[in-house]
């Protein structure tokens, strides 16, 4: 069964260790740029949220790609670029909706999270565990107790709220 | 000295010694100008050798695109480089000159009928041009001289072995004049022929695939400013085809040029197409070609491609921040602005 990352952005700290990680495990360097992961921020709410590719079933790079050099990977889950075949147009870049695709200016190459071949690396580093890498279906047991949790939370608050009135 | 032994012998010579010089010259630029570009590309110089081998075969890069017109053209290539220099009669006078250099005879029956074939696909190649409109709008008048020129020596050529027009009494007195003229003007002609990529502006996105495959680093582009500039550099164009092979629209053309300056102009880069860039609407960023959105935007009309990549993450993380706990805060709402990293 396909496995993707679960991002829970409540848990996350901002301290975008993952996008070294990426960097360093895919290019060799320690880039943020070169990261296929990226941690959007909102400073002055604590908010962050890491951004990914979201391996969609019916990905707009997929569709939108000219030589089909974009394919999808039943086996991991995946959206994968055939290298080979790519001939560098930057369509998939310019028809991504979550601006998960990115283009390396230098070796002029696209580049995209391609899970780490099954092993996500920003996963085994996240130290508050924001990011997991999950079963597809046990994705929505997960949120379905998330948002649980936060309204018997929101309940406790209101009669707290009540008494003290 | 009439006319006839002049355009007979010094003219002859003139044109021979040009092609000669011409040749060479263009040789040692087109090493030089590849040596300058590879330098930093150790395996170009083995691509560029590597096409040089299949130059001269039938199959090369671009005919995947158009296979029945690529075979046409080289057939007629071949013909028009086969038939002067092996027909019987050239190989007389070359063994009646000075030299007296022989060689192998092509047979009179297969050099009639290459000539024929050749000008058949010259009278194919310009009725296509000048019929079809969307080739039609792309051509100038040396497309179409250039096609005349290459066919009127064979023409001529036929007539004086046939002696088809003998019996009209200009053509047919001055028949030898005219097809050693316009022998020698091809010769000429192909001294200032280059090759130039052009991308057709109706159809080019700007996406620049073809920089990407081009092995020599002739087509480039760079973005400067607000455009993307595409530009060419006709002597290391090795005319591989690989533009053409690659370009996903269909807009790039590798076609000949007829210009006596380009000859002198060793490294000039000449801008062959410039497209806008288009700005991210939320940062300003420029971030892909406006043709390329366009035509993305034939499929995708959500309001998110009007952003650039990084733009597009935060518009999605504040769809998130707005489902999120924080922001019921009510002074935040609005305000917060993700910072890209």
């Amino acid at each position: 069964m396909a496995k993707t990352l679960y991002i829970d952005y409540q848990k996350c700290t901002g301290c975008r260790l993952c996008e070294l990680v990426c960097a360093v495990f895919h290019d060799g360097i320690s880039n943020p740029a070169r990261s296929r992961i990226k941690v959007m921020k909102w400073e002055s709410e604590g908010l962050y949220i890491p951004m990914s590719c979201q391996q969609c079933q019916d990905a707009p790079c997929m569709n939108v790609c000219p030589v089909k050099a974009i394919s999808r990977d039943e086996e991991l889950g995946r959206i994968v670029v055939d290298y080979d075949v790519c001939i560098g147009c930057r369509a998939c870049v310019a028809a991504c909706p979550f601006g998960a695709m990115n283009f390396n200016a230098k070796d002029k190459q696209v580049f995209k999270c391609d899970l780490c071949d099954g092993d996500p690396q920003c996963v085994r580093f996240c130290e508050v565990k924001a990011i997991e890498y999950l079963e597809v279906d046990d994705m929505s047991i997960y949120k379905k107790r998330d948002a649980a949790t936060r309204i018997s939370v929101a309940g406790k608050e209101a009669v707290a709220l009540q008494a003290a009135m | 000295m009439d006319f006839y032994s002049f355009v007979e012998g010094p003219l002859l010579w003139i044109a021979f010694l040009v092609f000669l010089a011409a040749l060479l010259i263009r040789l040692f630029f087109f090493s030089y100008s590849i040596i300058r570009s590879s330098r930093d590309k150790d395996k170009r110089q083995v691509y560029t050798l590597a096409t040089f081998g299949r130059f001269f075969l039938p199959f090369h890069m671009a005919v995947a695109k158009k296979p029945v017109y690529a075979t046409l053209r080289y057939i007629f290539h071949l013909c028009m480089i086969v038939v002067p220099i092996w027909f019987s009669g050239h190989i007389v006078l070359w063994s009646e000159s000075r030299f007296e250099w022989e060689w192998i005879e092509l047979p009179d029956a297969w050099a009639d009928w290459m000539t024929l074939v050749l000008l058949g696909l010259a009278a194919y190649f310009l009725i296509r041009r000048i019929i079809i409109p969307e080739i039609h709008l792309n051509s100038s008048k040396s497309d179409y001289i250039l096609i005349i020129i290459t066919a009127l020596p064979f023409m001529t050529g036929y007539f004086l072995t046939h002696g088809t027009l003998d019996s009209v009494s200009f053509l047919g007195d001055n028949m030898t004049v005219i097809h050693m003229l316009s022998g020698e003007a091809m010769i000429l002609m192909a001294v200032f022929l280059f090759c130039r990529t052009r991308l057709n502006i109706k159809k080019c996105v700007g996406c620049a695939a073809c920089e990407l495959s081009c092995p020599t680093g002739t087509l480039e582009s760079n973005d400067n400013g607000k455009h993307r500039i595409f530009t060419y550099s006709h002597y290391q164009c090795i005319c591989c085809g690989a533009c053409v092979n690659t370009c996903p629209e269909d807009a790039a053309e590798l076609r000949h040029e007829i210009s006596a300056k380009r000859l002198v102009q060793v490294l000039l880069k000449q801008e062959i197409r410039s497209i806008e860039l288009q700005a991210c609407e939320r940062c300003g960023a420029l971030f892909a070609p406006e043709p390329q959105m366009e035509k993305i935007g034939l499929t995708f009309t959500h309001d998110y491609t009007k952003f650039c990549p990084n733009c597009r993450k935060a518009n999605i993380g504040d769809t998130l921040h707005q489902l999120s706990p924080w922001h019921r805060k009510p002074e935040k709402t609005g305000e917060a602005t993700p910072k890209a990293s």
